[in-house]
């Protein structure tokens, strides 16, 4: 395990990586793309055992953090979802240089999922495959959830007062978040208790395979019922390999 | 890349990660070095940013600042020893502070934690001699006779307006004596939804005297102590006294600045806030040491304080 920063001067990005193990030659890799805000924060240590457990199973890993968020350079205000994207395929390139990777698997956590099925859609020969781990489907329910998910609420006034990373420009664009056309290879997860709106979304899509496996949200502080989402994780290596 | 400042990961000692953000131009004389502690089992970025953000602008100011994850916690690796949970912590900041007198010019230390990691923050700095100060958010406050007062009146005023409170008093009122007669343990864990844990652990005697023993440990190796007390945990604490009132053994004097922001959240969200958490900070460490001893005891309610 490995951190590193990476992509330009002026767009810094921190990431950690985790060489698969096994042969010295494995071809298949995995960008894990985080979620957003405070999700991301509960969401790091799920995210890193799914990194271990794919590094275990042969698989090249890099878990990042978009500019402007995390352990990389710039500010939220400086964060954009356009500029996300972006980072993705950065990290795809990385990879590809650091692992000598032929196939990257795109591994995206709620808001982390339709970054990758987007970032997918601006390059698709880079991206092989896709795990869309309870992608945000409705974007109205997403902002009740942020704020239902803050413990101690005072003054809550504006998305970015119950999520730091929701500043004006992102809630905007989380508004207009489309929904892209799926890539070959992909897996949907919904966690969900009620999976139809997921289902709804990407059942027309040939492409999906849609997988409800209803447990708690791996990205909200839920003390003392958090519990680590192996179900999940362990389905997600099973098909990435 | 920013031009006041500069971020590099380091692999720390036992499989711990960390970031160290350092001034791009040092200064001359080296400005104490900030270890940023991990607040429960969030990783060294913290809660809303708050501790990148922070690191970046104590940098600016000639400080180098460490973020790192304690074992087990973050990206580091486990420990692979048999130490408990605050041993083990311990060893690990420690190790952090044994690898940073080798790898950086020497400079006093400062820790910052918030609620656990304010703890730990303590823990380590009453014993250590390389930690000048330390920076407590939130640490844990135990419960006193006025806490209840407050709390209880608080919920009684919110109540007296709602006519569904009125007609279901008698029932409240057993409830509350029911809860009084229960073993205190039983009360903090039924009560909170989070950190129940750490509420419930302040009000064990044991727990309370080794806090008490760890405050008189660093009174008398003279450690510098800021510590904020938000209103994010009225189930802890809810007023700026308490921490007198629940040692009241305790003479802080000049070694202890204790503020009371009452309408501010456990994590800082508010940026407004966030801005003036950072502010005092920064200010809080410039301040020169306490001076020594002083002849006579102060009153043990004479804290600095500011109203907000």
């Amino acid at each position: 395990m490995t951190p590193i920063m990476f992509g330009s001067s002026s767009r810094r990005l921190f990431g950690i990586y985790e060489p698969g193990a096994g042969a010295a030659f494995q071809p298949a890799a995995a960008v894990i793309c985080a979620p957003w805000g405070e999700e991301y924060l509960h969401a790091h240590r799920p995210l890193r055992l799914l990194a271990r457990r794919l590094a275990e199973a042969g698989i090249h890993t890099l878990r990042f953090d978009y500019f402007g968020t995390g352990d990389s350079g710039g500010d939220i205000a400086d964060a954009s979802l356009r500029g996300a994207e972006g980072d993705i395929l950065t990290a795809v390139e990385e990879l590809r240089a650091t692992a000598d990777a032929q196939q990257v698997l795109l591994i995206g956590m709620r808001l982390g999922a339709n970054l990758a099925m987007a970032a997918a859609a601006r390059s698709p020969p880079d991206i092989t495959g896709l795990v869309l781990w309870d992608p945000i489907v409705d974007t109205e329910g997403y902002f009740g959830e942020r704020r239902r998910a803050v413990l101690h609420p005072k003054r809550i006034d504006t998305p970015e007062s119950y999520d730091f990373g929701l500043t004006p420009g992102v809630v905007n664009e989380i508004a207009s978040l489309g929904q892209p056309e799926l890539m070959a290879r992909s897996l949907v997860i919904c966690t969900a208790s009620d999976a139809s709106k997921t289902i709804e979304r990407y059942a027309a899509n040939n492409a999906a395979v849609i997988e409800p496996l209803p447990g708690r949200p791996a990205w909200i502080e839920d003390w003392p019922y958090t519990i680590m989402p192996v179900d999940v994780i362990r389905r997600v290596v099973d098909w990435a390999q | 890349m920013n031009m006041l400042y500069r971020e590099q990961p380091v692999r720390l000692p036992g499989g711990k990660v960390g970031i160290i953000t350092r001034p791009t131009i040092e200064p001359t004389e080296p400005r104490p070095l900030v270890l940023a502690l991990n607040s429960g089992v969030v990783h060294r970025v913290g809660h809303g940013r708050m501790y990148v953000t922070l690191a970046r602008r104590l940098a600016a100011k000639g400080h180098a600042v460490l973020r790192f994850d304690l074992s087990g916690i973050g990206d580091s690796e486990k420990r692979s020893d048999a130490l408990s949970t605050l041993d083990g912590t311990l060893a690990d900041i420690g190790e952090v502070i044994a690898w940073a007198e080798n790898s950086l010019p020497r400079r006093p230390i400062i820790l910052i934690g918030l609620c656990i990691g304010a703890q730990n923050a303590l823990a380590q700095g009453a014993t250590d001699p390389r930690v000048e100060g330390i920076v407590m958010l939130d640490p844990f406050v135990p419960r006193t006779p006025r806490f209840y007062v407050n709390l209880y009146l608080r919920k009684a005023l919110r109540n007296v307006l709602k006519r569904s409170a009125w007609t279901s008093l008698p029932r409240q009122l057993l409830s509350v004596l029911r809860q009084r007669r229960r073993p205190q343990t039983q009360a903090a864990g039924a009560e909170s939804s989070s950190g129940g844990g750490f509420q419930q652990a302040t009000e064990d005697a044991s727990v309370r005297n080794q806090i008490e023993h760890a405050f008189q440990a660093a009174i008398d190796r003279r450690l510098k102590m800021l510590m904020v007390l938000t209103g994010g945990m009225p189930l802890q604490h809810n007023y700026r006294g308490q921490l007198a009132d629940a040692f009241p053994e305790l003479r802080f004097g000049e070694l202890l600045k204790l503020e009371y922001w009452g309408g501010v959240d456990h994590v800082f969200s508010h940026s407004v806030d966030r801005e003036r958490l950072f502010n005092r900070i920064e200010t809080w460490i410039d301040e020169p040491p306490p001076a020594t001893a002083q002849t006579q005891e102060p009153s043990p309610t004479e804290y600095e304080t500011e109203t907000l």
